[in-house]
C-alpha cells in the first residue's frame, strides 16, 4: 500500500530540487516576456521585417510540440552551429521553454493591447506624443493590467513544462521523483509527492497573482 | 475680414476610402481666435475633416497650413505631421481620457511628455486649468470615477494645456446625457471668450449659432454654405442649408428661440445669459 514513511522521506530531497524547477521557470519567464513584448510591439506598430519574423516565430512555436522543440534546440541545432555545443543543456532548455512561452505570451499581450482601444493611442498622438511614448506611458500600462490573468496562465504553463527538463538529463523535482521512485520501486509515493509539489507551488503563485491584480486595479 | 492673417488654412482637402469620397476638395480658413462651427447631416464628413487636420486620418490630397507649417498630403514628412499634431489638439466625442491617469495627470501628460515642461510647472498649470473647468475637487479621480460631462471637461482641459494654435472639437456633446451637455458647452464658451481658435463639429444648433464667429454648413464632404451665424441661420441662401435647418426649427425641443429651450440646464442659462 501507500508507504507514508517513504513518501515523507522524499520531501526534503524534492524541496532541494524545487529550486532548480523555480530557476528554470523564472529565467524562462523573463526571456519569454522580453521577446513577447518585442513581438507585440513589432506587430502592433507594423515594423517591417520584425513584424513578419514575429508572425513566423509564433506560428513555429505554437505549431510544434515543446518536447520536439527542446530536442531540436539541444541536440539538433548544435550540429550546425558548433559553438552551441559548449553551451550547457540547462541554458538551452531555459531558452527553449522561454521561446515557446514567448509565442503564447505575445498573443496574450496582443489581445490586451487590442482591448485598450485605439482611442487611447489617438488621444496620445493628437496631444503631440510619439507612438512610442503613447505605447509606453498610456497603452501598455493599461494592457498589462488586462493581460495579467492570461500571462499568469502562461507562467503556470512554464512551471509545468519545466518538468520536461528531466528528458534532457537535468535533475529537478520531476527527475528526483522518477529516480527515487524507480530505485525503491515505489512510483505511487514518488509521483504523488511530485504532483503535490507542483500543485502547492502553483497555488502559492496564484495567490501572488491575486494580490498583484488587486494592486493594479486600485489605479483605475 | 475680422481676423487679419489666417492662422489655419485648409486647401483642397480630399479623403476617400476606396471609392467613397468622404471629404471632397474642401477649403477652409480659420483666423486667429476665430470660432468656426461645422454643422450638417450625419455621415457628411465633419468628423473626418477634423481628424484629417490632426492627421489621425491621412488625407488623400490637399494641404493643411498652421502658421508657417504647411503639410501637404503629397509627401507629408513624419516630422511635419508630428509638429502639426503639436500645434493642434483634439477633443473627442468619446472623451478618450487616459484611463490610467488621474484628472490632473491627464492634463499634465501632454505638457510633460510632448512639450517637456518641467513637472512642477506642468502641475501648476494643470491645477489652474482644472480650476477653470471647475473640477479642482476631482483632480485625483481616475476617469472611471467621473461622469461623462466631467470627463469631457477634463479632456477640453487636456486639449488646451499645450496651448495649441487651434482646438478641434469633434461633436463634444454627442455622447453625453442631455443634463450634462450644458456644463461642457459652458467650458467651450469660456475658451471662446479667451479667444482660443476652435473648429467645432456639432449637432447642437443653438450652441453652434451662439458660440460661432462663423458657421459652416457641410454636406457630402463639401462646404455648401458658410457665413456669420445670423446670416446662415436666418437668411440661408442655399436651398439645402434651409432644408437642413428647417428640420431643427420644427423640433420644439431644439428650437432656436431662447424662450423655447426647455432642454437647457442651469449651466447653460448661466452661459447664455452672459
Amino acid at each position: 500500500m501507500f508507504d507514508v514513511q517513504f513518501f515523507l522521506s522524499l520531501l526534503p530531497t524534492m524541496l532541494r530540487y524545487l529550486g532548480t524547477t523555480l530557476w528554470i521557470s523564472v529565467a524562462a519567464l523573463a526571456i519569454a516576456l522580453l521577446i513577447a513584448l518585442g513581438m507585440a510591439m513589432a506587430v502592433e506598430l507594423r515594423i517591417p521585417v520584425l513584424h513578419q519574423i514575429s508572425v513566423a516565430w509564433k506560428s513555429l512555436f505554437r505549431g510544434t510540440p515543446l518536447l520536439a522543440q527542446l530536442f531540436w534546440l539541444c541536440y539538433g541545432l548544435p550540429q550546425i552551429i558548433p559553438p552551441l555545443k559548449s553551451v550547457s543543456v540547462m541554458t538551452l532548455l531555459i531558452f527553449g521553454i522561454g521561446f515557446n512561452a514567448s509565442a503564447y505570451m505575445a498573443e496574450s499581450l496582443r489581445g490586451a493591447i487590442f482591448s485598450v482601444g485605439k482611442g487611447q493611442m489617438e488621444a496620445c498622438l493628437s496631444s503631440g506624443m510619439t507612438t512610442l511614448q503613447g505605447m509606453g506611458r498610456i497603452v501598455l500600462p493599461q494592457a498589462v493590467r488586462v493581460a495579467v490573468p492570461a500571462l499568469a496562465n502562461n507562467f503556470v504553463d512554464i512551471i509545468k513544462q519545466s518538468s520536461l527538463a528531466f528528458t534532457l538529463g537535468i535533475k529537478e523535482i520531476m527527475a528526483v521523483a522518477k529516480m527515487e521512485g524507480a530505485s525503491a520501486y515505489k512510483f505511487l509515493e514518488a509521483f504523488t509527492a511530485v504532483m503535490l509539489f507542483y500543485w502547492l507551488t502553483i497555488t502559492v503563485f496564484n495567490k501572488l497573482q491575486a494580490i498583484l491584480e488587486n494592486q493594479l486595479n486600485k489605479k483605475v | 475680414m475680422r481676423w487679419g492673417v489666417a492662422m489655419v488654412s485648409i486647401r483642397n482637402l480630399c479623403k476617400s476610402y476606396g471609392t467613397l469620397q468622404v471629404v471632397n476638395h474642401l477649403s477652409l480658413e480659420i483666423g486667429t481666435g476665430e470660432v468656426v462651427t461645422v454643422i450638417g447631416p450625419s455621415g457628411t464628413g465633419k468628423s473626418t475633416l477634423l481628424r484629417c487636420i490632426n492627421y489621425l486620418e491621412t488625407p488623400s490630397a490637399g494641404s493643411i497650413t498652421v502658421d508657417d507649417l504647411c503639410v501637404d498630403a503629397a509627401g507629408a514628412k513624419k516630422k511635419d505631421i508630428h509638429r502639426l499634431r503639436k500645434e493642434t489638439s483634439m477633443v473627442f466625442q468619446n472623451y478618450n481620457l487616459f484611463n490610467n491617469k488621474t484628472a490632473l495627470e491627464n492634463i499634465m501628460e501632454p505638457m510633460v511628455v510632448a512639450q517637456r515642461v518641467p513637472k512642477a510647472e506642468a502641475r501648476k498649470r494643470a491645477l489652474e486649468i482644472l480650476e477653470m473647468v471647475r473640477l479642482s475637487d476631482k483632480r485625483d479621480a481616475y476617469p472611471s470615477r467621473l461622469s461623462g460631462g466631467q470627463q469631457q471637461r477634463v479632456s477640453i482641459g487636456r486639449a488646451m494645456a499645450t496651448t495649441p494654435k487651434i482646438i478641434l472639437l469633434d461633436e463634444p456633446t454627442s455622447s453625453l446625457d442631455p443634463e450634462l451637455v450644458g456644463e461642457v458647452l459652458e467650458v467651450i464658451g469660456i475658451l471662446a471668450r479667451r479667444k482660443v481658435s476652435m473648429l467645432i463639429a456639432t449637432h447642437e444648433m443653438e450652441f453652434a449659432r451662439r458660440i460661432a464667429d462663423r458657421v459652416v454648413f457641410m454636406e457630402n464632404g463639401s462646404i455648401v454654405e458658410e457665413g456669420a451665424p445670423e446670416e446662415l441661420f436666418e437668411h440661408a441662401q442655399n436651398e439645402r442649408t434651409r432644408a437642413f435647418l428647417g428640420r431643427y426649427y420644427e423640433q420644439p425641443d431644439r428650437a432656436i428661440k431662447p424662450d423655447n429651450t426647455i432642454w437647457r440646464t442651469q449651466w447653460q442659462e448661466n452661459y447664455f445669459a452672459q
